[in-house]
This record gives structure tokens, C-alpha cells and sequence, in this order.
């Protein structure tokens, strides 16, 4: 069940502007040049841009006092890639929600008819045509073009269904890496297939963007193909995919009769069981950039409504008890390891990692509104993988690699980008 | 020429079903969290009729909406389309329109306009589903109506349109200006490309209140609305089921069959 | 001109006879015409009509107005609407009926405002309110997805009603009542629309309405190629092929075949709905079938709600199964149809 605006007020009547959403965990700051976390407000410098500036301009809709929604703020709303950041080190300290008043602000706005013209080219092109790329729906199928792998929108079955997800589907330059990682899966035995032009998208963009409505059919349809194929296990490339499927399709309340796993997953497992083997050596100091929505952003969130009791005029005990995800649980050392086992690689770990680290700038609609403050965030990062003397950023999500790549070139720099799957490929 | 085309911002009729409430004691649907408001589908045909025809012949067309909480957003999609001004209306004072009403304040809107050669509308709103507007309006202005087209043509002061029939289709002419309600057969609006958007953001949008259009208040409705209510499902469906899909296909054809006998 | 008329049914006529929905109007008006204690009426416009108008009274009317002149014979608004507006004025019936069809859709919004009276489009159900006697009309709104019930305090009452929803009136053809026929003069200077050519819809197979057994593809057939298997299906029951609103905005298949709410309205004995979300939409085209069986990938889709039987699944695999069982048993028994 997805909660509303105002199923989220005591938390942000809560925030108490302590401004940790703007700086990772004291304790994990290394540098004052990689000291911030959020890229919003460190590029807008406006308290309303960070979390907790959200949590307030949020509670000020719920509670009627925005009545008038001007251009700029719906700018301020969606300057914002809804990475996570500020939700997880807000709850180093308490236990609010941060990132779901951020959705459903924007869910909020979404249903009164307030977004941006570029939303709506996107959410078009997603009923029209299945896919937030804007490109046809007969095109889907494309990048597997030539590959000898089962279709399951042709009555095939398999065990796996492999899902590439819109950015690998239509991009020429990514859709090379989806087709590396079906012959990857193949080589190493696995029953796969793919469901081709029948793939649609997982919904992730339309969710973020705030219009859930639009997310439920995707998520329903894609929940009823999978478990209607008969397949054992989803496993897709995109991460952004995989961080919605894990995170917010359980709470359609709908049966899912598979496991969903992220490729790194799979092929961190299919290389501990010796079924790939990587003998040929690479040699490079990388470092690995954890993709917000393989990160923190996968955990298994379960919303809470019951009731708040105040003890001693400060605790608050909740009846039932509230599960607080923090974002440690997501997937951080599969892709590690996957890259560690690469003979000759030399993995060094950037500042702001894992749980707190820092958004490749590209998410929740903003590369395709906001081009220029995605370029700049991803510049950031960029800087600070050469501050550790990485000579590639190695990353497992088709939207990083996009916007990182986009950064390079626009710069000159001449840092490389890698795909943990290319990694793989290089090192068999 | 001058083309008016008058739409309504509707719930999303697409919304997930599970979305879909309704307020008894207001008697109103409930705005969905998630879900935009959307211009309804056959007024969109409507807009798509009025471009083809200023493609062909050159026109201003004005796009005419009139309602409550209108979407910026929403409303802005035909500038951004081709529509070269939007008009909206709204006024606290307005409350529950129905059909006919509607209609009366649309044509003292498009008389303030300056008239249309042509009146575009869909055939039926995406929540009342009620298809009255269109023919009310042409009334209201003492104008002809053609009904369903699904084809749109100008010429030589006359109007051209073929029309949709239970069993076919018929070609109808009459003398400028007109009103005709358009079906979903005429075809898609056509694609807003990002310049498009550009543009839109240079196009005038007027907004005015009954009192800009020289009305006091709108006239009462005129059929009393009792109740609004989701029926409830009274069948239950048996849902064949067996070892695998071949399995249950057989299981169910054989079922048809004895059925049929009996 | 007859006194005490208190409904009136604008009957529409298919082949030189009444409608089915003409007589389903009459099946519900002679009920609500006892209830209001007055007489009921049907007025039809056209050209020769006599036998017509037997017809009306053994199937009910009390009173049968016939307008008859080579200019009726076409529907034209202009035209009608000068007949139908006098004859209003100098009945004052109560209730005033019309079928919810490509003639009462054009036609009802215009008379009711030239009446100055409201409207209440698409009813599938009509009551008399205890305490003040007025008709209680409902009707589906939002799709099919609610329902509204609404009254109107003027006269006549109006409202269009949906084919399919009552129950026809029974054949007694000892019944009697009164003809009359109606002046027909018209100002030929308010016509304004011209009719200048008319084409009917050119099929081989079995009309929609007419089809005993149809193979419905909704949304999740995928592409228009994947109708050929609802086709091979149809084929083999003796059937056709329909269906929903969204392979007809996509082009997989001519609009002609849409099934639904602004489609054609259909009730064979034997409906499969292949791949069908079953919006309400959709739903208003076929809920009379007889037998509704649904395939959908979704256990949760709205088909399942309405439908008699079905299965969940992917129709690319349980369909081709199906049809080669059903063309065992059909061959077994020695080729002839089903249903």
C-alpha cells in the first residue's frame, strides 16, 4: 500500500533542521572537498533543496499553506534526484522518513496536475509506447538482435528471465553491455531468457516522478508476466529497476513468484560457484561508484501507519513497532567482490560510499529536465574518483554510466567508465 | 478563420482501477493521489481536428476550458500541440455544473472570443459520458451540429464531415459556422515535441470569471444528482485450473462443450 | 391529439419494424405508465408506416403518432427535431424516451434543450421515486466505473436508455389503441445539414451485433499480428473477431470491430475475452453475453469480476491448445458448430 501526503506529517513536523541530510554521517566525512552529500542544495544553496528543506515544503502542502504552486517551485521539487541520501544519514540520528515525503510530495503534486512538460513527454511516450525513451515500442527487441537466446513473449520457457530495462533496450552505446551480459549468463549455464519487444519498463521513472497511478499498471503488468512465464528469478541491469522491484513492488500486494536479483548478484553468486571463471588479467586502479538504487535505495521498505505515543515528553513509541531501514542492507559487496576477483585490479574505495555515497546526478527525471545539474553532479564524482587515483569508475547502472559519460565528454577528462559486467567480460 | 475547441479536464479514465473512489456524501469521484488530471480523450481527437484543419487552411485556433481546480500542466498541452491561445475559465461560484449549463457559459466565452467558424469538442467528457455539451453549445449559439466525425474537411465556407453510423458511416455538409463533436476514429493528438513545449511557454493563456463573461450566475442544473456509487460485483468467476497451460486449455474447452449441451 | 399522455417513446425502426430497443422501451414504459395512472405513447417518424403502428399497439402503446412524410425516412436532426418538438409541446407528456443510439445521442441533448427541460443520457434503469412520483433515472458515469441516479423536477422528464437493459415488451395482438397521424410540415429553411452520401460498412464475416459467438482481443494481444490467432479461433466456432478500445487506437485492427461504451453493444451466447483488462468500458459493450470466459495474464483484472469462467495465464500458450481440442471435439462430432 502506498501512503499519502499526509500519512507523513508527524515525521515532517519532526525535522527538527539539524541539517544532517546535507552531509554524509559525521563520522565517515574524510575531506572537506567531498564533505557533502546532497547535491541539491550544495548546488542550490537554498535550505528547501535538502531534505530537510523538503520535509518543510511538504508539510506546507499537506497542510494547505502553499496554495499558489508557481514554476519555481515545482523547479525547487524537481531539482532533486531522490537518491536517498539525506533519508539515510538523517537516520544516523532519529527515525524519520525523509525520501517517501519526498515521493509523495511529488505524487501529491502529480494528482492536483502540477509537473513539468518534460514529465509529460516521458509519461506519454510510457502509455503510448512502453518505454520512457521516447522510442518505439516495436524497437524494443533491437539490441538482441542476432543473439541466439529464448523468448519468452514467444511461448518459450526458461528459468531467468533477463531483464535490460529501457536505457540498455534503445541506447546503441549501452545496449552492447546487455548483450555482453546474455552471452555472460549463457556461457555460464543459465537457463535465460528475455521477453524482447514485449519487455515494458519497471515503472521506476514514472514512480519517482510522482505518478504512481501510472507505476501500478507497469508494475502490475511486469508482476503478472514474470508470473505467468513460470520464472524462478528476475534479473535485471537496471538498477534503477532493480531498487523499485525490491522496494515497491512488494507493497502492490501482489503475489510475486520469483526472486528479484541485480546482475552484479547473480554473477557474484555464478563466480563463487566457480561457474565463471575470470583468468585473464586486467590491469587498473579502479574504484566502484554504488549506484543510489542498488545501494540504499533496495532496501525492503515497509510503510508504517498505527499509532504514536510520547513517553517522558521526548520518546515516541510506535504501536506497532516501525521497522527503519537505513539503506545498509543493500547490495554493496557482490560488485565489490565481483571486481576484487578480477586478477591484476587494484579496487580502491572512493570517500563517500555504501549507504552515504554521493548520486551520479541522473535520477528521478533529472537527466532529462535538468541536464546541466546532473552534468554538474556527476563532475563532482568524477573528481573525486581522480582524488583516489582511480584511472576507471566502475559502476552497474546503465543511468551512471550514461550521465557519467556525458560528464567526460563535455570536459575532455579522460577517466574511463566501466560496466562491472564489461570488467567481467575483460577478465575471461 | 477562427476555431474554438472546448475541453474538459477530466480524471485520468486510466487510472489503475484500484484508484478509482468515490465520495458519497459530496457525491463526487476522489482526485487520486499519483494520478494527474487529464484533458479528456475525445476533446484531444477534437484539438487533433482543429490542427488538421489550420495545417490545411491557416486558422487561429483557441482552446476553451471550462472548470474547477484547472492544471496548469494539463491545460497547456494543445499550445504545445499547435492551439495558438487557451482561454480558462473558472470561477468559485460555478460549484456543480451540468451539461447544459456548461454550455451556456462556453458560448458566452467564445462570443466574447469574437465567434468561430468552427466549434470542436469531443463527443462525450471521460467522467460524465454524457455527450450534451457539444449539441448545447451549437444551440446556445443557434449554429448547426454534426455529431461523431471521424473526418473534417473546410471548404468554400461549408463544412464537410463524415460521420460515424451504427452500421457504417455517412457524409454530411453544412454552411459555416458550425459545431461538430469528433470521435475517436479522426485519430490521435499528434505528438508535442520539446519545441512545442518551447513555444507554448510564449503563448497567451487568459483566465476569466462568469463575471468577465457578463453572467451573474450560471443557471441552476437541471437534473437533481441523488447518488453516486460503485456498484457492487454480484458474479463470481470459476477459474479453470490444471497442471500447465495445455493442461487447463483442454480442461476448459471440454467444459464449454458439455455446457453448450446441456 | 389523445389526453392524459404521460410517456412518451420516440420508437426507432431497423428493417420496416420496431427496434428491439423501441420494444424494451415500451416493455418498461407501459409499466411506469400504470404507475403514473396516464397513457403511453410512441411516436415514430418515417414514411408509410401503417403497419408500423399495429405493431406498436399489440406491443403496448396506448397511443401511436405517426409523422409520416418521404423526408422522415432518413434521420436528419433539422428535420425531426420541427415534428418532435410540437408534438411535445402539445402532448405534456411526463416521461419522454428515446433509445440511446446513433439517432437518440444526435437528437436528445438538442430537444431537451429546446424544451428547456434535463436530460439523462445512457440509462440502464428507471424508477419512480415514492414520495414525489418522479423518475428516478440512473445511469453509468466515469466509464462504467459508478453509477448515478439523478431526477428532473421539469417536464417531460428526459432520458435516453441504453439498449439491452429492460426487459422487450411481450407480443399481444389482442390489444388495443388508438392512431393518429401527426402534420408533418416542415420549414425546410432550418435545414441546415445535408446528408450527400452514405456508405455502410463493407464485411464479409458476421456482424458484431448478429454474431452468435465472438473472440474479443484486448491490450495484451501485444500487435495486430497477434490477432490471427483470434481469427483461426473464431473461424472455427462460427464466429467473429472484436475488440476492445485499445487494439483499435493502435491500429491492430479497424474501429469498426470495438466492442464497448462509444462501441457496438453485443450479447452472443459465447463471448471469449482474450488478453481483456475488462474495463468498465469495455464491460458496457458485452455484459448481456450469455457466457463470458476470460484469458488474462492478471488474476486480479476486472474481466475475472464479470466474467463466468476462465483462466489465468498467457494466451500465447493456452490458446493454441484450446484450439486444437476444440477442433477435436467439433470433428468428433462430426463438424457441426457448438453454440
Amino acid at each position: 500500500m502506498l501512503l499519502e501526503l499526509r500519512d507523513y506529517m508527524s515525521d515532517m513536523k519532526r525535522c527538527a533542521r539539524c541539517s544532517l541530510c546535507k552531509w554524509p554521517p559525521l563520522a565517515q566525512v574524510k575531506s572537506w572537498r567531498f564533505s557533502n552529500m546532497c547535491p541539491s542544495i550544495t548546488k542550490y544553496n537554498f535550505h528547501t533543496y535538502s531534505g530537510g528543506g523538503r520535509m518543510a515544503l511538504g508539510l506546507a502542502l499537506a497542510e494547505g499553506r502553499l496554495e499558489d504552486i508557481t514554476d519555481e517551485l515545482l523547479n525547487i521539487v524537481y531539482r532533486c534526484t531522490a537518491c536517498g541520501a539525506c533519508d539515510s544519514s538523517c537516520k544516523y540520528n532519529s527515525e524519520l522518513e525523509v525520501l517517501w515525503p519526498i515521493y509523495s510530495t511529488r505524487a501529491y503534486l502529480a494528482g492536483m496536475g502540477y509537473f513539468l512538460p518534460e514529465h509529460s513527454m516521458i509519461i506519454d511516450s510510457l502509455r503510448k509506447e512502453d518505454n520512457i525513451m521516447m522510442k518505439p515500442k516495436t524497437d524494443r527487441g533491437k539490441w538482441a538482435e542476432g543473439l541466439k537466446v529464448k523468448d519468452l513473449s514467444r511461448g518459450e520457457k526458461a528459468e531467468v528471465v533477463y531483464h535490460a530495462g529501457c536505457l540498455y533496450c534503445y541506447d546503441p552505446e549501452l545496449s552492447i553491455i546487455a548483450r555482453e551480459t546474455v552471452t555472460l549468463l549463457q556461457k555460464a549455464g543459465v537457463d535465460v531468457g528475455i521477453r524482447g519487444s514485449q519487455e515494458s519498463c519497471c515503472g521506476s521513472i514514472a514512480f519517482q516522478l510522482g505518478f504512481q497511478g501510472e507505476f501500478i499498471k507497469f508494475a502490475e503488468s511486469n508482476i503478472d508476466d514474470w508470473n505467468a512465464a513460470g520464472v524462478s528469478s528476475v534479473v535485471t541491469s537496471c538498477a534503477c529497476g532493480f531498487g523499485i522491484m525490491k522496494s515497491v513492488y512488494p507493497l502492490l500486494g501482489k503475489e510475486m513468484k520469483f526472486e528479484v536479483l541485480h546482475i552484479t548478484e547473480y554473477l557474484d553468486r555464478l563466480i563463487k560457484e566457480g561457474k565463471i571463471k575470470l583468468d585473464r588479467s586486467f590491469t587498473s586502479r579502479v574504484t566502484y561508484h554504488d549506484p543510489c538504487n542498488l545501494g540504499r535505495k533496495s532496501e525492503i521498505y515497509i510503510p508504517w501507519k498505527g499509532m504514536e505515543k510520547k513517553v517522558l515528553g521526548q520518546f515516541i513509541l510506535r504501536e506497532p513497532e516501525k521497522v527503519i531501514h537505513r539503506g545498509w542492507n543493500g547490495v554493496y559487496e557482490p560488485p565489490r567482490d565481483i571486481i576484487k576477483s578480477v586478477p591484476g585490479i587494484d579496487l580502491v574505495e572512493m570517500e563517500r560510499i555504501k549507504e552515504y555515497s554521493w548520486c551520479c546526478g541522473a535520477g528521478a527525471g533529472v537527466k532529462q529536465c535538468f541536464d546541466d545539474f546532473a552534468l554538474w553532479t556527476a563532475s563532482e564524482r568524477i573528481a573525486e574518483a581522480k582524488s583516489v587515483g582511480a584511472e576507471a569508475i566502475v559502476t552497474a547502472c546503465p543511468w551512471c554510466e550514461r550521465n557519467f559519460k556525458d560528464a567526460i565528454a563535455a570536459s575532455g577528462d579522460d577517466i574511463l567508465v566501466y560496466d562491472v559486467v564489461e570488467l567481467v567480460k575483460q577478465a575471461m | 478563420m477562427q476555431i474554438v475547441v472546448c475541453i474538459k479536464q477530466v480524471l485520468d479514465p486510466e487510472m489503475p482501477y484500484s484508484a478509482f473512489k468515490v465520495d458519497p456524501d459530496g457525491k463526487r469521484a476522489i482526485p487520486p493521489q499519483g494520478t494527474p488530471p487529464v484533458i479528456s480523450p475525445y476533446d484531444e481527437n477534437a484539438l487533433e481536428a482543429a490542427l488538421r484543419v489550420k495545417d490545411a487552411h491557416g486558422a487561429k485556433v483557441i482552446a476553451l476550458s471550462l472548470g474547477s481546480r484547472l492544471a496548469p500542466s494539463v491545460l497547456k498541452k494543445p499550445l504545445a500541440a499547435g492551439v495558438d491561445e487557451l482561454v480558462l475559465i473558472e470561477d468559485p461560484a460555478t460549484g456543480d455544473l451540468d451539461s447544459f449549463a456548461s454550455a451556456s457559459i462556453l458560448a458566452a466565452a467564445i462570443r466574447k472570443i469574437g465567434g468561430a467558424d468552427v466549434v470542436f469538442t469531443g463527443r462525450q467528457a471521460a467522467d460524465w459520458d454524457a455527450g450534451i455539451a457539444g449539441c448545447a453549445i451549437a444551440e446556445e449559439l443557434k449554429m448547426p451540429c454534426i455529431t461523431v466525425a471521424r473526418k473534417v474537411s473546410v471548404q468554400n465556407g461549408m463544412a464537410r464531415v463524415e460521420r460515424l453510423l451504427s452500421d457504417g458511416f455517412e457524409v454530411v455538409e453544412a454552411p459555416l459556422p458550425c459545431v461538430i463533436t469528433v470521435d475517436s476514429d479522426l485519430g490521435e493528438l499528434r505528438q508535442v515535441t520539446m519545441q512545442g513545449l518551447i513555444s507554448a511557454k510564449k503563448k497567451p493563456v487568459n483566465a476569466w470569471r462568469l463575471s468577465d463573461l457578463k453572467l451573474e450566475s450560471p443557471p441552476p442544473p437541471r437534473c437533481e444528482l441523488l447518488e453516486l456509487y460503485i456498484p457492487k460485483r454480484k458474479r463470481v468467476c470459476q477459474i479453470i485450473s490444471g497442471e500447465n497451460a495445455e493442461d487447463t486449455a483442454v480442461k476448459l474447452a471440454n467444459r464449454l462443450f458439455e455446457e453448450s449441451m446441456s | 391529439m389523445s389526453e392524459n399522455i404521460k410517456v412518451l417513446i420516440l420508437g426507432e425502426l431497423v428493417k420496416g419494424s420496431l427496434s428491439t430497443n423501441t420494444r424494451e422501451m415500451l416493455g418498461r414504459g407501459q409499466e411506469l405508465a400504470e404507475d403514473v395512472n396516464g397513457r403511453l405513447a410512441l411516436l415514430i417518424l418515417g414514411d408509410k408506416l401503417e403497419l408500423v403502428a399495429e405493431e406498436a399497439i399489440a406491443y403496448g402503446a396506448d397511443d401511436v403518432y405517426l409523422a409520416e412524410n418521404p423526408l422522415l425516412k432518413t434521420y436528419q436532426a433539422d428535420t425531426y427535431l420541427q415534428i418532435i418538438e410540437r408534438a411535445v409541446k402539445d402532448m405534456e407528456p411526463e416521461i419522454l424516451l428515446m433509445g440511446q443510439t446513433s439517432i437518440g445521442r444526435d437528437l436528445a441533448p438538442r430537444l431537451a434543450f429546446r424544451l428547456r427541460t434535463g436530460l439523462c443520457m445512457d440509462c440502464v434503469q428507471l424508477d419512480i421515486e415514492p414520495v414525489s412520483g418522479l423518475v428516478r433515472m440512473t445511469r453509468p458515469v466515469y466509464g462504467c466505473k459508478a453509477l448515478a441516479a439523478m431526477i428532473c423536477k421539469t417536464k417531460p422528464q428526459m432520458a435516453t436508455i441504453r439498449p439491452g437493459t429492460m426487459k422487450p415488451a411481450e407480443l399481444d395482438k389482442s390489444r388495443k389503441g388508438h392512431v393518429h397521424a401527426l402534420a408533418t410540415d416542415i420549414d425546410m429553411s432550418q435545414i441546415r445539414v445535408k446528408v450527400t452520401a452514405k456508405l455502410e460498412e463493407q464485411t464479409d464475416s458476421v456482424s458484431l451485433e448478429d454474431a452468435k459467438v465472438i473472440v474479443c482481443g484486448g491490450r495484451g494481444m501485444g500487435s495486430s499480428d497477434s490477432f490471427s490467432i483470434l481469427e483461426e479461433l473464431a473461424q472455427l466456432l462460427g464466429g467473429t473477431v472484436g475488440a476492445s478500445r485499445p487494439p483499435c487506437d493502435a491500429g491492430w485492427i479497424p474501429s469498426t470491430r470495438q466492442i464497448g461504451l462509444t462501441g457496438k453493444i453485443v450479447s452472443p451466447n459465447l463471448y471469449i475475452a482474450v488478453a481483456v483488462s475488462g474495463s468498465s468500458q469495455h464491460m458496457a459493450g458485452c455484459a448481456e453475453s450469455h457466457t463470458i470466459v476470460a484469458i488474462n495474464k492478471d488474476p486480479e483484472a476486472n474481466i475475472f469480476a464479470v466474467a463466468h469462467c476462465g483462466i489465468v495465464g498467457d494466451y500465447r500458450e493456452i490458446l493454441p491448445p484450446f484450439i486444437r481440442r476444440t477442433r477435436e471435439i467439433l470433428e468428433g462430432k462430426g463438424g457441426s458448430r457448438c453454440c
